[in-house]
């Protein structure tokens, strides 16, 4: 693969070709202009990230700024398999990280996290970054654009009135996160730093009266794919239970396994804890969920419906689109489906030999390994 | 070009650094203008994004806000920190754009106010790295950086020239003046002045320049001056030295001469007596115009010297001292006794401890009378005797002279002193390790007696002649009178006339050896003196080019002088004081001697040619050279024959030629840990009938001993003869 000279009809040619090759049928059509090749496709053909991705000229889209762009940035796939995905970086450079091994990585017990030779840990849970990692690397606090959030996916408002207002938030996060000492408080489930998210804590006024919830919801059932955390949250919920007087069933489950009942209807789980971020620098990801077919909650939110799709057109948001959305949030907030528990706030570690450290300008809050220095 | 050289030459280091100044200046101004103009620009902008910031700061919109931001991070600029002071709900504490980890060392921040609406709602620091802006101050102007300093360079380099070119004008002529007077073109200093002036006046050299020239030529004149005068001062010394070279030998020959005088009147023979002193006095002083500074330091240093020499000058000095006193006699008595008497002394204080002595002699004397200085050899020590024939000093004053302060008979002197010169000259004389003493008799006179311990010889001195009545003997000297010295000695000393040869010149010796050195071998020794009149050889040069330093004696009056003492160590020749030749003991052996026992070893070898058997008064074996010295000098005394030996081996290896009958004194420490008892069975058994150890130690201290006739002490055995 030549490593200049790349153009359009470079492109036209991959393009065919892989079409060819994976998705005959697929139908499509392109013009070329100017160096600047536009294709239609009429058919779905989703195998082209992936192929592309595997080019070590592999396009990536520029952002508003000049240090980050979207996309593999200034890496390719030069192999990917089920356990291990390996990118390459484009135009070598003497002072930084040339290739990223990404290793497949199931748990926080897992031993693979401490023999095989890594050197980032930033992508495992905090609790799972090994001693020596925290000992010796460079300390480096982020806070993400990522809200945890207890989902009451109830029919009965007032059930879920009950779990809103009478779950207490710091006893939450702290069976979720016992190591943990310090939590951003949010006052909704957009994080501090997006348009909408502030400062605080969701408002809960705890009433418990003697009519107790609604009987014939039958028993409600807590997902938890935190297994560290399991035993905490059954004694957390038990003290719930006694006090609302609520039955609840836990179940442990994995995270994938959650992620798949999303797709049901109703759903399985009826409470459960889910961290909501950004992929973008909008705040659209964050009520997304609660809206697409693979929803967070059985209910249809059939009034904020026109609102949604009207934001999901927008390129640019401005003040209005941020109402908008905070619109939707309230509302959420307001019928207690999503309690806001906190902003996640941790500490990325970079290896010593490491240089150069520069806050990103991006909606990363964190140096990426691209940008890294050695 | 050369007087752009002559610039760089001179100022160069100057204008070097002025050039590094202007830079380091200018680079400061630069430097600071860019930060300035860094912080121009985010008050700026900041000022111009205020609604915007206040308005992301509403919103809460943490990515646009650091959008503004970075649209503010210059490239001087490593990180910015913006501090929300409104809406602090929706927002972090801080938002912070650039690098994370920075070395703080020459980071310099600054801050700006976001104010909208009258209202200050952020606050933005910025942090600087100065080595960044230095470099980048440099990277981006490098090229009007190196203008400028050309500029500046150019510019001190042209206003040198002019200065430049008048200190280049005053230094031609300066060299065309020094080069005029090299050539003896100009010997008067007004004339050059005057030339100077001259030249100055056409070339406007100003009058400062010309103040300081005649200084310079004032200076140059004196030292000139100095010059010529220290030049005939060196001539002078050197003619002195080379009359009192001169006097000395026929006056050694006079003075030896004197003893013989003893038929005339008295009167005539004082008169002599005096006149020869007087010619001795002139030769010292004459000889001691030619300053050896490195003796003269050394005489403050503890060293070893000839008595006999010291004395000899001093007491010149003396004379010369009180030559206004014609009724006064100063005089040595050096005989034969006080020859190659060594002691170890500091020169100076020596001389001066003697000088009192005699001071106080001649003070004793009034108008008239005698004073003489003798010194001989007692036992290891040197005896020195100061006597006068003046008033004496009673007995009961005599045991307080050495004290602090006491003195006698001056009263009526001017010089009279504290009485602390005897008191020191004790304490002097103690520290080398003697002592003083003094007899005397009301009426009849005073002895100062001063005791030194006596001092190995050094390696380079002769301390007798020892030749045998079959060798011949050889005098090269360009002086007559010492060649008669020497044939008198020799003859008295019982040597036959036809066994000494006489030669004036280098090149009559060197021309007689060719003749006959392979006849005569090695049965001969050579009295060579070392300056010859005329001839740039000296006497070391002819011995070393003849190859007969083994059987040569230096005979010269620079016995002092350090270079020929070396010169004498380095060819193995012995050196005899010229002025002592009348002195040197000589002694006939009745056969051949060994050249080494010439040269003062005192081994003896027979002549086996001959076969001839040996039958010496008595022979001593005895490792101590002062023991052997004093046998030897009693044994001439009396005219007795005696054979002497450092080392058993030298014995051994004549043995065969020696009478069986003659007695052997042995000493009982011979050196290289040998006992004389134990070898003295050998003798025994070799024939030897008359054994006597001649030891320290008491008969009961050794036991039964057949083989030794008796033990004795190390007195001759001929001594009562």
């Amino acid at each position: 693969m030549r490593n200049v000279g790349f153009n359009a009809d470079d492109l036209k040619k991959i393009i065919s070709s892989s079409i060819e090759k994976t998705q005959k049928e697929t139908r499509w059509s392109y013009t070329i202009n100017n160096n600047c090749m536009i294709v239609k496709f009429e058919d779905n053909f989703i195998n082209l990230p992936k192929i592309l991705s595997n080019y070590n000229n592999a396009p990536s889209i520029k952002s508003g700024s000049d240090n980050f762009e979207y996309g593999l940035g200034p890496y390719y796939v030069q192999s990917a398999t089920q356990d291990e995905i390996l990118l390459r970086r484009k135009n070598k450079t003497k002072n930084g990280y040339d290739a990223v091994r990404f290793i497949k990585y199931k748990g926080y017990d897992e031993l693979k996290l401490y023999n095989q030779n890594i050197e980032d840990f930033n992508r495992v849970y905090v609790t799972s970054v090994p001693d020596w990692v925290v000992k010796e690397y460079k300390p480096y606090p982020v806070q993400l654009f990522q809200t945890i959030n207890l989902i009451i996916n109830l029919p009965d408002k007032t059930t879920r009135s009950i779990f809103y207002n009478c779950m207490d938030i710091h006893s939450v996060r702290s069976a979720l996160m016992p190591e943990q000492k310090e939590f951003l408080d949010i006052s909704n489930f957009l994080p501090i730093g997006m348009p909408g998210g502030s400062h605080g804590r969701a408002s809960q006024n705890c009433m418990l009266d003697n009519t107790g919830p609604q009987k014939n919801h039958g028993r409600i059932i807590f997902a938890n794919y935190r297994k560290e955390a399991s035993k905490n949250l059954k004694d957390l919920l038990d003290v719930f239970s006694k006090k609302t007087g609520i039955e609840i069933a836990f179940k442990d489950i994995s995270e994938s396994e959650l992620i798949e009942t999303f797709s049901d209807v109703p759903h399985p789980y009826d409470v459960y804890i889910i961290a909501l971020d950004a992929t973008d620098s909008t705040p659209l990801p964050f009520i997304e969920p609660f809206f697409t077919d693979k929803r967070l909650i059985d209910f249809k939110l059939t009034d904020l419906e026109s609102i949604y799709n009207n934001l999901s057109k927008v390129d640019d948001f401005d003040s209005t689109h941020f109402d908008e959305i905070n619109k939707v949030v309230r509302y959420l907030q307001e019928e207690h489906f999503v309690l806001p528990l906190f902003q996640e706030s941790r500490m990325f570690y970079y290896p010593a030999h490491v240089k150069g450290l520069k806050h990103t300008t991006d909606l990363l809050q964190y140096p990426e390994v691209g940008d890294l220095t050695l | 070009m050369k007087t752009l050289l002559l610039i760089a030459k001179y100022n160069g280091r100057y204008i070097l650094l002025a050039t590094l100044l202007f830079f380091l200046f200018w680079h400061s101004l630069s430097t600071y203008q860019r930060i300035e103009r860094v912080h121009l620009k985010i008050d700026t902008l900041f000022k111009q994004e205020a609604n915007t910031v206040e308005k992301y700061l509403r919103q809460g919109d943490l990515i646009k806000l650091k959008r503004v931001m970075w649209s503010g991070m210059l490239n001087e600029i490593e990180y910015m920190t913006l501090l929300p002071l409104v809406f602090k709900d929706k927002m972090l504490d801080h938002v912070i754009v650039g690098k994370y980890d920075i070395d703080k060392l020459f980071i310099i921040t600054k801050k700006t106010r976001v104010v909208w609406n009258g209202l200050q709602t952020a606050e933005v620091k910025y942090a600087m790295d100065l080595l960044k802006i230095n470099y980048l101050c440099i990277k981006d102007s490098y090229l009007l950086y190196t203008f400028f300093t050309l500029i500046v360079l150019i510019t001190i380099f042209y206003s040198s020239t002019g200065s430049i070119r008048s200190i280049q004008h005053i230094k031609d002529n300066l060299d065309l003046l020094i080069k005029k007077w090299n050539d003896n073109n100009i010997h008067d200093l007004q004339t050059l002045w005057d030339g100077i002036r001259k030249t100055s006046k056409q070339n406007r050299i100003p009058d400062y320049y010309l103040r300081i020239i005649r200084k310079i030529m004032e200076s140059v004149q004196i030292a000139t001056n100095l010059e010529k005068e220290l030049e005939k001062n060196k001539a002078i010394a050197q003619t002195a030295s080379q009359v009192a070279h001169d006097i000395r030998s026929p006056l050694s020959a006079l003075t030896s001469m004197t003893s013989m005088f003893e038929t005339l009147p008295e009167d005539q023979r004082i008169r002599i007596r005096t006149a020869v002193q007087r010619i001795n006095d002139i030769a010292n002083d004459l000889g001691r115009k030619k300053i050896d500074h490195e003796a003269e330091a050394l005489e403050d240093e503890y060293s070893v010297y000839l008595l006999s020499g010291l004395i000899e000058i001093l007491v010149t000095e003396k004379r010369m001292q009180y030559r206004a006193r014609h009724e006064l006699n100063i005089e040595t008595r050096l005989g034969t006794e006080s020859y190659g008497v060594f002691a170890k002394i500091r020169a100076t204080e020596f001389k001066r401890v003697l000088s009192n002595v005699i001071n106080n002699a001649v003070e004793a004397l009034n108008e008239k009378g005698d004073v003489i200085i003798s010194m001989e050899r007692d036992g290891l020590n040197a005896r020195i005797v100061c006597s006068d024939n003046g008033k004496g000093i009673p007995a009961d004053i005599l045991p307080k002279l050495m004290q602090k302060g006491a003195s006698f008979g001056k009263d009526g002197h001017k010089e009279s002193g504290s009485g602390l010169g005897l008191y020191h000259a004790r304490e002097q004389i103690k520290g080398f390790g003697g002592n003083i003493e003094i007899s005397s008799e009301v009426g009849k006179g005073t002895d100062v007696i001063i005791t030194l311990p006596t001092y190995t010889e050094p390696k380079w001195f002769m301390p007798r002649i020892t030749v045998s009545k079959e060798q011949l003997v050889i005098v090269l000297d360009d002086d007559e009178s010492i060649h008669q010295v020497w044939q008198d000695r020799f003859l008295e000393a019982g040597l036959a006339e036809n066994s000494i040869e006489h030669f004036k010149t280098p090149e009559g010796i060197i021309a007689w050896f060719k003749d006959h050195g392979p006849t005569i071998r090695q049965n001969y020794i050579c009295l060579c003196d070392y300056e010859f009149l005329g001839i740039e050889k000296t006497g070391l040069d002819v011995i070393d080019e003849l190859k007969i330093s083994k059987n040569a004696i230096l005979i010269t009056s620079h016995f002092e002088e350090i270079a020929v003492q070396k010169k004498c160590e380095g060819l193995g020749v012995k050196l005899i004081p010229k002025n002592l030749a009348g002195y040197v003991p000589i002694n006939i052996q009745p056969t051949a001697l060994s050249q080494q026992s010439a040269q003062g070893l005192r081994s003896a070898t027979t002549n086996t040619e001959t076969g001839t058997i040996l039958r010496p008064y008595c022979i001593l074996l005895d490792d101590d050279e002062m023991v052997r010295l004093t046998w030897e000098t009693i044994a001439q005394q009396k005219n007795l024959s005696i054979m002497t030996f450092a080392h058993p081996k030298q014995f051994y290896d004549i043995i065969d030629t020696i009478d069986r009958a003659t007695p052997l004194y042995v000493d009982s420490c011979i050196g290289d840990a040998i006992k004389g008892e134990e070898i003295a069975k050998d003798f025994r058994e070799r024939g030897f009938s008359h054994i006597y150890l001649a030891t320290g130690f008491k008969k009961d201290d050794f036991g039964e001993m057949p083989w030794i006739t008796d033990v004795v002490g190390k007195t001759p055995p001929y001594l009562g003869l």
